[in-house]
Order: C-alpha cells, then structure tokens, then sequence
C-alpha cells in the first residue's frame, strides 16, 4: 500500500500516530528560577525593650529577629541587608548592634540578634531602632509590609502594656514601687507576654510571702502615691 | 531435475532438521557438574523460649540454650555457634546495627541496666554456621527488658538511722539492700515515708511517668518510679526552696471522678515543716516546680498542718489546720483568692453534722473511708476524747455540697495514742494499733469488733491497707492488711488476709529480716 493510500484511507490513525510522536519531546522543566527575596518574619515585627527589669548588673542584652526567605536555599551562606531608617534615635554601635544577619547555606531561614547596650541615657530616654531591609547581591526584598524590624530600647520603668489584663488579677492597681518589688522579689525580668499558669501560681505566692516578710521586718510599703502596697 | 524453488525448499528443510538434530544430540553430552556435591548437615534449632516474648529483668543473667537436631550426627564438631542482638524497636530505627555478642552454644547474658534499656525490645538470633557447606541456620528470640520491682509491697525501713528499701515480690520472695544497692551514693538520714503516686504526673521536670518520693529527716528526694535510682534532690523541685526542709507529705491530688490509676494527677501538696505548697500540672508548657509557702487568708503563715490531705472532684485539696483547728480548702487555680493559699470554704459548704470551718479539735490521723471521695479523720477535743469526723471531697450538688458528713465521739480504747493505722476502703473499718495489739474499729457500730495480739515483744510500726492484691489469683479478690512490727533487732512484716466483712482473722505470710520499717506503700 502506498503512502497516499494510507493517508487517504486512515487519517485518523496517522493522525494518532502523529499526536503520539509528538508527546515523545522533552518538557521544559517548570522549576522556580527567579532571584531569591527575603522577609521579616517575627511576630510580631517589633520589640519594646527595658533595662528597667533587670538587675543592675546586666549591662548587654539582646532581642532576636527571625527572617525568612522566598525562594530557594541556597549552597552558600547569603547575607541581608539591614540599614537604620533615617528617624531612629538609638546609635548604632552604640546603643546597639546588629549581629551578624546572615541566612546560612542551604537554610530558609535566620535568627538575627540584636546586642542592646545599657547606657546612661536610657535612664530618661526610650530610644528607637528601624532596621530597614535593603536589596543587595544576595536577597531582594521580599512582601512590601514585611520590610521591617522596629525597636524601642529605654532603661525606665514603665507599666507593662498588658499589666491590666495579665497581672492586675493577681497583684491589682499598678505602681512603681509595687512593680520594683515584685521585680526584685521574683527575679522575673519578662513582664511583657502573658505568664504560664504554674509561674503566675508562684510569683503570685512568692510575691505575698516577700510582702509578708517585708512588711513584719520594716512596716508596711508604701508607694509612690502614698498608698500601702497589698495583693489582692 | 530439480527446480531452483524445490532446491530453495530443500536447504530450508535441512537447515531445519539439522538444528533440530544438533539440539537433540546436545542432549546425550553427561553433566558432571554435581559430582562435588556434598550431604549438607540439615540442622533444626528449637526452643519453647523462643515462640513468644521473653521478658528479662535487669541485674538478671539471660541464660539460653537451644535443642539442635543434626541431620548428620558425625559432624556435630563442624559447627559454628554466635549471637547476634539488635534493637527490634521499629520506633528507633527500622535497620538497628547487628552485634555480635557471644560465639558460644549457650548464651550467658548479664542485663545490664546500662546496655539494656527498660521497656525496650531486643532480638538475640542465635546462629549455627556448618562450616563445611557454609550453610547458616538461625532461631530468634524476642526479648523485652522488664521491671522486676514493677508490682510488690515496697517497704521503707530504718537501719541504725539510715534508710533503706525492701521489696516483697507477689510470690512473696523478698529482696533486702534495693535502695543502698541502687543509690550507693545517696544516703538517707532518718526515713518518715514513702510517697508513690498511682497516676502518671505531667510536671515537665521529668518524662511523664509515676513518681516515687521518700521523706527523710535528711535528704528527701525524688526517685526513679522503675528503677528506684535517685532523680532529684527535695529542694531542686521548689521553684525555691523552703529554708527549713522537714518534709511531711509530698503527693498529687486527681479531680478527677474515676477511680484507680485511670485518674490524671492535677494538683501536687508539699507539707513542709507544718507548711503547704502546691503544684498545679496540666496541659499548659513550661516546667511545674513546687510554689512558695502558703498563706492563710489573712496573709499569714501562723498555722500548723496536720501531715494528711485529700481531694476529689470538687476539693482540689483540703488539708487541717491544727492551730486554728479548722479544715481549709487549696485553690488550684486562681487569681484572687490567690491560687495555693489556704482558703476558707463556702459556708453552704458544710452540712449540719459540723463545720469546715470550725472544728476546734486536733487532727491525729486521716484517711480514705469506705465510700469513694469520702475520708475518715480521727480528732482529740480539748478534753482529750476521740472524734471521729467524716468529710468528702464531691458536692452534694452545687448549691448545698454538704462536704461534711458525720461526728461521732469514737469509742475506740487507745486511739489516741495509735501507733499505726490505715483505714478501709473496702468496708467500714479503722485499723490501728497500741504496743502488740492491732484493733479492728467498726464505724458503723463505733465499738472495736475484733483485735489481734502479735508476740509481746514485738511493737507495731506501720500498718496499711490494699484494696485488693494484683495477682490475687482467687474468684473473690481479697483486701490485704499488711502490718510491720519491731522488737528492737528486727523487723517483721505480716500479710492478714481480710475477709469480705473487714475480719482481720490470722496472719496468712509473714516475713522478717528487716530494719524498723517505717512506712509500706504497694507498687503498681
């Protein structure tokens, strides 16, 4: 049978034949090629810190920031880019210091330090800190809301933002001199997120016997507002 | 002539035939390729140990040796034995490496708690090699490593002021030395009690697990529950510690409405020098550590616990003060009051029989009634009588919870002078004794309806009360009143098996060579 024949007379098996051949070639693979970016990904994006909490004897401390990266990992460790925005009062290498921000070889991630120093000023001020993150060889920049980490840093002792709702049921009304107490007596520096119920069963009682104690060696505290300390 | 497609068809037909003949002839060429062979020496390995799982105790020596049946008896030295061992733990590793640990026929196995872990599954493949047709036949077996102090009364003894720890196995073998054995290098100076939980604790200081506390004069600690090997020292266990450690109860409290080991443990009472702490456990993070001392409400630590406490469903825990001679309630969890203080109860708390409150006697001893939630304490007046004052732990209902039941003026010769005691939860019984006689107290009649006399000699120490024995054998599973005496050399110790209507009768086992016992607790 000649060639023509076959075409004429079964189209459609050339026609498979055709189709069938053709899903022979090579696919192109679909693979993620674009150039990697990266994101603050600690939540939340900022950090309020204060000396004020802890003992005088610690003069460096840190927060973490956690950053994460769109893309693909990569075989080699890859730096990011972060620059003070132009309002920040703190001084870098002075009031603080960037660790070492690095998003390390074949990681998605990265923990970033920051040193916080304990200066004179701090006693009066409450100084801030944005780190902008900036393109560079390694990372574009990555979801536009997620560009920044900010950060307060004071040595003065303020009520913790959640007092009323976290720690006024155990030791009511705030007052300076009740939280220097409380400060000294349980040892708890971190009064800003919300206690475990076995470390509020603890400072809780541990506060009431340091009250106790206090108040049968010296008489009774009384606080800046001329009022006696108490726990409820 | 032929044509030349007849020729064509003929070489074919040739070709053909003369394949077919050179196949057919391959045929009659003599294979001599098995004249090497040799009669392999079939060998069958059987052992009866072998066909389940062989539970081995730690310290023991795992002794096995196989039955082999040899095909070719003549070549019975030719053989190679070894034993090889891997982890069968699929939730370790699926591929555990292969040792070889013995090149003998019968295996000699110390356990050893250091290579054997408790609760792990082993397998030992025993291997027998001919070593003239390098054929290998092999037999396994699965072995786990088990607690031989899983189930048994644990007994608490002094010797010469030091503490030490007997085990008395259900088939009443006993074992002396187990706490100096296992904690050469932890002694303990004056032993008061033993304090085993019969729940699993969720502190997060540990792996969650039953815990095993022994109080002492000196050095209380907390203790492995299998092993019985030190884990913490008493204070390590306080977010901070108390400044005087005189340790009196240390114990976890369920809410829960079941009974049993089937209950969770959520909240943990320290008495401490006559003091409460706490300890709430739960499902929240964080490692959970004894409180501080706590408080009474007017936020004072003037008060003096008796060494008892309980609770139930709706008492987290109640314990009794004996200097303002009430009972008080200890919040679990709680802002205001605050949660570990001693707290006073409701007043629709109490029934008419008497108040929580105000009780206005001096607590002498306590512990678990015949009904569930219910608890027996025996009380001296002012004017030096017994009382007997049974209290429960679950309301009536929300509003009248009626958790005082009864008072009745105990008449109970030498009660208050007990020198051991434990209550019944089987029937309506206190047992408890004065010098060398152990007396039979029947709550329901308030008189003593039977009493036993040991040997003159021999004073009792410690008495105490189990429901019913694991391995009781028997259709009708008996409660057990074991009672330990000393005549000033040594301790002996007695089971009495208690008939179904609390009747001590006579002793059924006794047992001896031990210190002064002090406290027994049954392991479970």
């Amino acid at each position: 049978m000649k060639l023509s024949k076959i075409f004429i007379k079964a189209p459609f098996l050339v026609l498979a034949a055709i189709l069938l051949f053709a899903s022979c070639a090579k696919n192109k693979e679909l693979l993620f090629d674009q150039s990697a970016a990266i994101y603050v990904s600690s939540t939340p994006d900022s950090a309020e810190y204060s000396f004020a909490t802890s003992p005088t004897t610690i003069t460096v401390d840190s927060v973490l920031m956690t950053f994460r990266i769109i893309g693909n990992a990569s075989d080699k460790d890859r730096e990011i880019k972060l620059v003070p925005r132009a309002i920040s009062t703190a001084k870098p290498g002075y009031h603080y210091k960037v660790g070492k921000a690095v998003v390390k070889a074949n990681m998605f991630d990265a923990v970033v330090p920051v040193y916080l120093y304990r200066r004179a000023g701090l006693k009066d001020s409450t100084l801030l800190a944005i780190l902008d993150i900036e393109e560079n060889a390694d990372f574009k920049i990555g979801y536009p809301k997620q560009l920044r980490f900010k950060l307060t840093i004071s040595d003065i002792l303020t009520k913790p933002a959640i007092w009323d709702n976290a720690w006024a049921p155990y030791f009511g009304t705030y007052s300076q001199v009740k939280f220097r107490f409380l400060l000294t007596v349980t040892g708890r520096t971190n009064w800003t997120s919300f206690p475990f119920p076995a470390d509020s069963r603890f400072l809780s009682q541990r506060a009431r016997n340091a009250l106790l104690e206090y108040n049968q060696a010296n008489g009774p505290l009384i606080d800046e507002n001329g009022a006696e300390v108490f726990f409820p | 002539m032929m044509t030349s497609n007849m020729k064509s068809k003929y070489n074919k037909a040739f070709s053909i035939l003369s394949i077919v003949g050179l196949i057919l002839l391959s045929g009659c060429y003599k294979d001599k390729s098995n004249e090497g062979l040799i009669d392999i020496n079939k060998i069958g390995i059987v052992d009866a140990k072998a066909t389940g799982v062989l539970t081995v105790f730690q310290n023991d020596t795992l002794v096995l040796k196989p039955t082999l049946s040899l095909s070719l008896q003549e070549k019975a030295n030719n053989l190679e034995y070894s034993w090889v061992q891997y982890s069968s733990n699929g939730n370790i590793s699926l591929a555990a490496p292969r040792s070889v640990i013995a090149s003998m026929y019968e295996l000699k196995l110390p356990i050893s708690p250091n290579e054997y872990t408790l609760g792990e599954p082993y397998v030992l493949r025993f291997q027998v090699k001919d070593k003239e047709s390098g054929v290998t036949y092999y037999l396994n077996y699965n072995i786990v490593i088990g607690n031989k102090y899983g189930n048994g009364w644990l007994v608490l003894e002094e010797k010469a002021g030091r503490g030490d720890l007997s085990f008395i196995f259900p088939d009443s073998t006993v074992e002396h030395n187990v706490y100096t054995s296992r904690n050469p290098n932890a002694p303990i100076t004056g032993p008061k009690k033993l304090e085993l939980t019969p729940f699993v604790i969720t502190d997060d200081i540990s792996a969650v697990g039953k815990r095993l506390y022994i109080l002492a004069d000196n050095g209380s600690q907390e203790y492995n529950y299998l092993t019985m090997a030190k884990k913490f020292d008493f204070s390590f266990e306080f977010y901070q510690a108390p400044a005087v450690i005189k340790p009196q109860v240390t114990t976890w409290l369920s809410a829960s409405a079941a009974v049993g080991n089937s209950r969770s443990g959520n909240l943990g009472i320290v008495i401490n020098n006559y003091r409460a702490h706490s300890n709430l456990v739960g499902g929240f993070p964080g490692v959970k550590k004894w409180g501080d001392i706590a408080l009474t409400p007017t936020g004072t630590q003037n008060y003096s616990l008796a060494p008892f406490t309980a609770g139930g469903p709706n008492v987290a825990a109640i314990v009794y003060d004996n200097t303002s001679k009430r009972f008080y309630n200890i919040v679990a969890y709680s802002a205001t009051p605050a949660a570990g203080a001693l707290t006073p109860f409701a007043n629709t708390a109490s029934s008419t029989a008497f108040d929580l409150n105000n009780v206005g006697m001096t607590e002498i001893f306590q512990d678990s009634a015949d009904v569930i939630h219910n608890y027996n304490a025996v009380m001296r007046s002012d004017d030096n009588q017994p009382y007997l004052f049974r209290f429960k732990t679950v309301n009536t209902s929300t509003a009248t919870p009626n958790l005082s039941v009864s008072k009745t003026l105990m008449n109970a010769p030498g009660i208050l002078n007990y020198t051991a005691a434990a209550g019944s939860t089987n029937t309506s019984h206190i047992y408890y004794s004065n010098t060398n006689v152990l007396s039979r107290y029947e709550v329901s009649s308030n008189s003593i309806v039977e009493s036993y006399s040991f040997p003159p000699s021999e004073q009792v120490t410690a008495i105490k009360f189990a429901k019913f024995n694991l391995n009781d054998k028997e259709s009708v599973k008996l409660a057990r009143l074991v009672v330990a005496t000393w005549n000033g050399t040594v301790g002996k110790l007695y089971y009495f098996a208690l008939s179904q209507t609390g009747a001590i009768g006579n002793p059924t086992k006794q047992f001896t060579g031990f210190g002064k016992v002090v406290d027994m607790a049954y392991k479970y």
